[in-house]
């Protein structure tokens, strides 16, 4: 089970790239980062929301609403452009990371 | 299912009642109804799938912080927040102005005294008798009136830097260190308040005693006596006046006694009522006085009404208390 401390910083990566795929809505994008990872990491409410919160605010995804069944709206987020440059930003600056953690902990298992 | 509903809307209660947070929060116990119900499905029990479900809630800061929102506790408008230096500085404040105001009050009552000491010494000594009666007049009054200008100035100088707190009728609300350290203040304060306040009944009930003793010696048309009368009652009332200030300076901060929420919203309530009500009291009077000749009568208004209102500020009062506690 991974902290959230640790994860605090690629919350919002998790979140854009599961929308790079397809627009979602918070209970399925919730549900896929637990199946993905086994249950491994479960991304908390309050998290995913005041990450859509912040994510929104910086115009990287967008929302609409969406009927469903039994008359119903759902909230779906949808990425927006500036949010893939920023995906893609994100995703070097994770490779950079990883390298840089490698440095100090390589073959020390 | 109930359950989770509560817990959602008890975390969202201090939340301010936006559309926007509305939103947020139908969406978020959506979600988790759903999760419930696919943890059911799962063979889970009722108490682990609602568990589950609140364990993955996570935590309301989080939401708060990333809408720049505050609790509704702290935009609450009948309390008004102090920290530790405020406390200290209102402490500090108050000290000088129950010192002032209790000097104020010993100088009004000892000027008369003065005034009389002045002109019993001009009977008692009779090599004074060469100066006429009109000088020692002027020489006893003029102490009397300086001493009261002096007093007054200290009520008027001090009233206004009581103004500038502008704590209206706002509860003072403290962190919690601040809370217990003032506590603790209070209650090594409390013995000296005893104690001043005995002294001060003491003073009160011996100054009649003094006048009548000073009498038998003095004679009865000597005011030597009320000299001795004056002056114990003066550190009497001294005593109540300054130690009475700081205590209620302590529950002031502490936002006890009569300076808890629901007191001081009960008294502002009653001193708006009591703005419409004697006004309008007074010109039922002079209307009746007026058109009917009821001078000599209708002044019973004024008793009832000042009755009726008394009866309306602790029902209110009252009431109030009685609403705080049935939501605790």
């Amino acid at each position: 089970m991974v902290t959230s401390d640790v994860m605090r910083g690629f919350n919002s990566l998790i979140i854009l790239s599961i929308l790079m795929k397809q627009d979602s809505y918070g209970y399925q994008i919730s549900n896929l980062i637990k199946e993905k990872t086994h249950g491994a990491y479960i991304m908390k409410e309050t998290t995913l929301y005041s990450a859509f919160n912040r994510l929104e605010k910086n115009a990287l995804i967008q929302s609409y609403s969406k009927p469903e069944t039994k008359g119903k709206t759902r909230t779906y987020y949808k990425i927006t452009p500036l949010g893939i440059e920023a995906y893609f930003e994100k995703l070097v600056e994770w490779e950079e990371t990883q390298e840089i953690i490698q440095q100090f902990v390589k073959g020390e298992k | 299912m109930d359950t989770i509903r509560n817990y959602v809307e008890s975390v969202f209660v201090n939340l301010p009642r936006t559309p926007e947070m509305q939103q947020l929060k139908e969406e978020m116990l959506r979600n988790m109804e759903e999760k419930y119900f696919e943890l059911l499905d799962t063979g889970k029990s009722d108490n682990e799938a609602v568990g589950t479900v609140l364990a993955e809630f996570g935590n309301i800061d989080e939401i708060m912080e990333a809408y720049d929102l505050e609790s509704q506790e702290e935009q609450d408008d009948d309390q008004i927040y102090f920290s530790r230096e405020e406390a200290d500085e209102f402490m500090q404040h108050r000290t000088k102005f129950a010192m002032g105001i209790a000097a104020g009050v010993f100088l009004c009552i000892t000027a008369p005294a003065v005034l009389l000491l002045i002109q019993g010494l001009y009977q008692l000594f009779p090599a004074w008798q060469s100066v006429s009666s009109d000088t020692i007049d002027i020489f006893s009054v003029v102490p009397l009136l300086l001493m009261i200008a002096v007093a007054v100035g200290i009520f008027v100088n001090l009233g206004m830097k009581e103004d500038e707190y502008k704590l209206d009728y706002r509860a003072i609300k403290l962190e919690n260190a601040t809370r217990s350290y003032l506590q603790r203040e209070k209650q090594e304060f409390q013995p000296r308040f005893a104690k001043a306040i005995t002294l001060g009944v003491v003073m009160c009930i011996l100054a009649p005693a003094v006048l009548l003793f000073s009498m038998l010696f003095l004679g009865e048309e000597n005011g030597l006596s009320v000299v001795f009368l004056l002056s114990f009652i003066a550190v009497g009332v001294f005593l109540f006046v300054f130690y009475g200030i700081l205590y209620s300076t302590y529950e002031r901060l502490l936002a006890q006694g009569d300076y808890t929420p629901e007191k001081l919203k009960a008294e502002k309530a009653s001193e708006n009522v009591a703005g419409v009500v004697f006004p309008i009291a007074a010109g039922i009077y002079v209307l009746s006085g007026f058109l009917f000749d009821t001078w000599s009568t209708a002044w019973i208004i004024f008793p009832i009404v000042g009755i009726l209102f008394a009866i309306f500020t602790a029902a209110y009062s009252s009431y109030l208390t009685m609403k705080q506690r049935g939501k605790k």
